[in-house]
């Protein structure tokens, strides 16, 4: 299948820093692909390029084939973006803001009462927006981003300082997305976020990839296959499962009634980021 | 450019208008000055100028006499600047025949007497208080004795008497018409609205939209950054132009019957455009867009005051606001002169300036 999204070799420098550094990727059709790192990864710069506000350094950018310089009359109608913060007309209403960028896509009104639905904002769609709360802003966000049913969407953080409610709003908007194939790629800090909801997740820091899989798959490359056991008299153990001999120990301890307690290690996304980079994860 | 587009992003100017209201209710008081000015103000007959000071003193003759040839040797430095001579049918007449005068000038006309051609007449016209011609009149009879002396030096006794040896008739009038304050008033509520719309309003609105990332998501949009710039340019000057009418208008209904009070405005609102595309491309945030607009305002204030406290004449003449005053107010008297069409020129191509500074800015630096 071609690739919607194609980034080679991406560079992109201000003055002497290297905010983003050789990075390569590819996102396929109806993908959603987190897009993760700490502060100052490179994470903002990547998508700064993708929405043709930074020219890159170095390399290219393609969507659907198309420059993302050369091309860019084109590529603006292909993708919707979601900023990581509100920038609505706080005068007009939400359905105003709506019709606005309705008008200029060429939509037909019909779709805002679609997409406010979507987000659940139909009962607020005629408050100003300065009515609006932080989460309702946000949502609206993304009930403009896909108003003209873009085939590639860019999230920059879009569930930050939404309620649990909100964030099972927009993941199932995002997963009803790319069930119609939509591309999703969008940034986060969460990796819980990025396990539930997203295909395949890259792993950025100081503008370097350093991993690129799907989640399950890093969970399964990076979890510590490690039970720790508390017997009846109080004593705690660690057995690596990947030893026949401890895990012979821990079946033999099971059997004979002298364990409590038995839990297994989850997956430590900033053991495992300080793992892959050094650098603690903040 | 696509209309689709251009009249959505208008629209949303004008909705966003309507929702500030701010900008609405200085737009109004503006019209209910421009009314109370109509209404209830008397006009003036009396001619007041807009700074009680000579900025020219014609010495206009009828015949090239020994005595202009004198004058014409011995103005004193200080007053060079000031003073100049021209023939008596190179002064601008109105439509009946009258000598005009711009504001801020004064003249003495050399006359022949009508009577029997050898006397001579001497006219001094002034705008204001009497006091403010009188350098120019010290200097006057100051030389012209000097030249009676020299030429009894140089003829003897038995020489020809000059004409001014004989019987010298003086007169002196005010200038009527000048800067009557009700329409000076009225010129500078026409000029301070569009002022405010374009040089203010625009930058201040384009700024705010830029802070709040609002630019960002229209220059996302299928909307070019000509597009939006373009919706700017028909917007400001549409409102900016039928607010300067509704205030000239209000003040002077006839005054929007000549072609010049319209080439007038379009050519100061054009500028202002110029101006205030200018501040909205380099300013980054409202507040300094708000900031840029006053203190170019206070900056231009201040050269043209300076400038015509200190007799730089040529200087003044490449600040957009030292042509508007005089063009738009020479249309409200509806007196508009040759000169007044040599200021249109010049701010038409002063207003050219501006816009294509503009251009040139936002082409290298965009709307981020």
């Amino acid at each position: 299948m071609d690739a919607l999204l194609q980034i080679d070799k991406l560079v992109v420098r201000y003055g002497e820093f290297v905010a983003v550094d050789h990075l390569d990727l590819t996102l396929a059709p109806g993908e959603l692909f987190g897009l993760l790192g700490p502060n100052g990864a490179g994470k903002s710069s990547t998508i700064r390029v993708l929405i043709g506000q930074n020219p890159p350094s170095e390399g290219r950018v393609l969507v659907a084939g198309y420059d993302v310089i050369r091309d860019w009359q084109t590529i603006k109608p292909l993708f919707g973006y979601v900023p990581d913060r509100e920038n609505h007309f706080e005068e007009f209403s939400g359905w105003e803001n709506l019709r606005f960028f309705a008008d200029l896509y060429d939509v037909p009104h019909s779709r805002i009462g679609e997409c406010l639905a979507q987000v659940e904002l139909s009962e607020s769609a005629h408050l100003p927006v300065r009515a609006f709360s932080l989460g309702m802003r946000r949502k609206l966000l993304l009930a403009r981003a896909i108003l003209h049913r873009p085939r590639l969407l860019y999230l920059d953080e879009p569930t930050a300082n939404l309620d649990i409610h909100s964030c099972e709003v927009v993941h199932r908007i995002l997963r009803a997305l790319v069930a119609e194939g939509t591309t999703v790629l969008m940034t986060t800090h969460n990796m819980k976020e990025v396990e539930k909801i997203c295909d395949r997740v890259a792993i950025l820091c100081k503008g370097r990839l350093i991993a690129l899989d799907s989640p399950m798959a890093l969970r399964s490359q990076h979890t510590e296959h490690k039970v720790d056991v508390v017997l009846s008299n109080g004593q705690r153990l660690v057995f690596p499962l990947d030893q026949p001999a401890q895990r012979e120990e821990l079946s033999q301890l099971i059997t004979a009634g002298g364990v409590v307690s038995l839990q297994t290690r989850e997956f430590d996304f900033h053991e495992t980021f300080l793992k892959l980079t050094g650098t603690v994860f903040e | 450019m696509r209309w689709r587009i251009l009249r959505t992003l208008i629209r949303k100017e004008y909705q966003r208008h309507l929702a500030n209201r701010g900008g609405l209710m200085l737009i109004l008081l503006l019209i209910l000055a421009s009314l109370l000015l109509s209404f209830f103000g008397i006009r003036s007959d009396g001619s007041v100028a807009l700074m009680p000071q000579v900025q020219r003193c014609y010495v206009d003759y009828e015949e090239e006499t020994p005595l202009v040839r004198h004058l014409s040797r011995s103005v004193p430095e200080e007053l060079q600047a000031v003073v100049r001579f021209r023939p008596m049918h190179r002064v601008p007449t109105d439509e009946k025949g009258t000598l005009v005068y711009p504001t801020n000038t004064a003249a003495i006309q050399l006359r022949k007497a009508i009577q029997d051609g050898t006397s001579g007449i001497v006219w001094f016209w002034y705008s204001g208080e009497r006091s403010i011609i009188a350098p120019f009149e010290i200097w006057f009879w100051k030389e012209t004795l000097a030249f009676v002396q020299s030429q009894r030096i140089e003829g003897g006794e038995a020489a020809p008497l000059p004409i001014i040896h004989r019987p010298l008739e003086t007169a002196a009038f005010s200038l009527r018409g000048g800067m009557d304050s009700r329409s000076g008033i009225a010129t500078a509520l026409v000029l301070f609205g569009i002022f405010f719309l374009c040089v203010y309003l625009l930058p201040s609105m384009t700024c705010e939209e830029r802070e709040k990332g609002v630019l960002l998501a229209q220059a996302l949009s299928p909307a070019t950054t000509w597009e939006l710039l373009g919706a700017r340019f028909l917007f400001y000057p549409a409102l900016g132009i039928m607010l300067a009418a509704l205030l000239a208008g209000t003040y002077s209904p006839r005054a929007l019957l000549q072609p010049f009070f319209w080439l007038a405005v379009i050519v100061c609102v054009m500028g202002s455009m110029g101006i205030g595309l200018t501040i909205a491309t380099l300013a980054r945030t409202q507040r300094t867009a708000s900031m840029g607009a006053m203190c170019y305002l206070m900056a231009v204030s201040l050269l043209l005051y300076i400038c015509q406290q200190n007799q730089i004449l040529g200087l003044p003449w490449l600040a957009l606001e030292f042509h508007g005053p005089r063009m738009i107010h020479a249309a409200l008297q509806r007196t508009v002169l040759w000169s007044h069409w040599f200021h249109l020129l010049v701010a038409g191509c002063l207003a050219l300036a501006w816009v294509v500074t503009a251009g040139q800015l936002f082409r290298r630096r965009g709307w981020q």
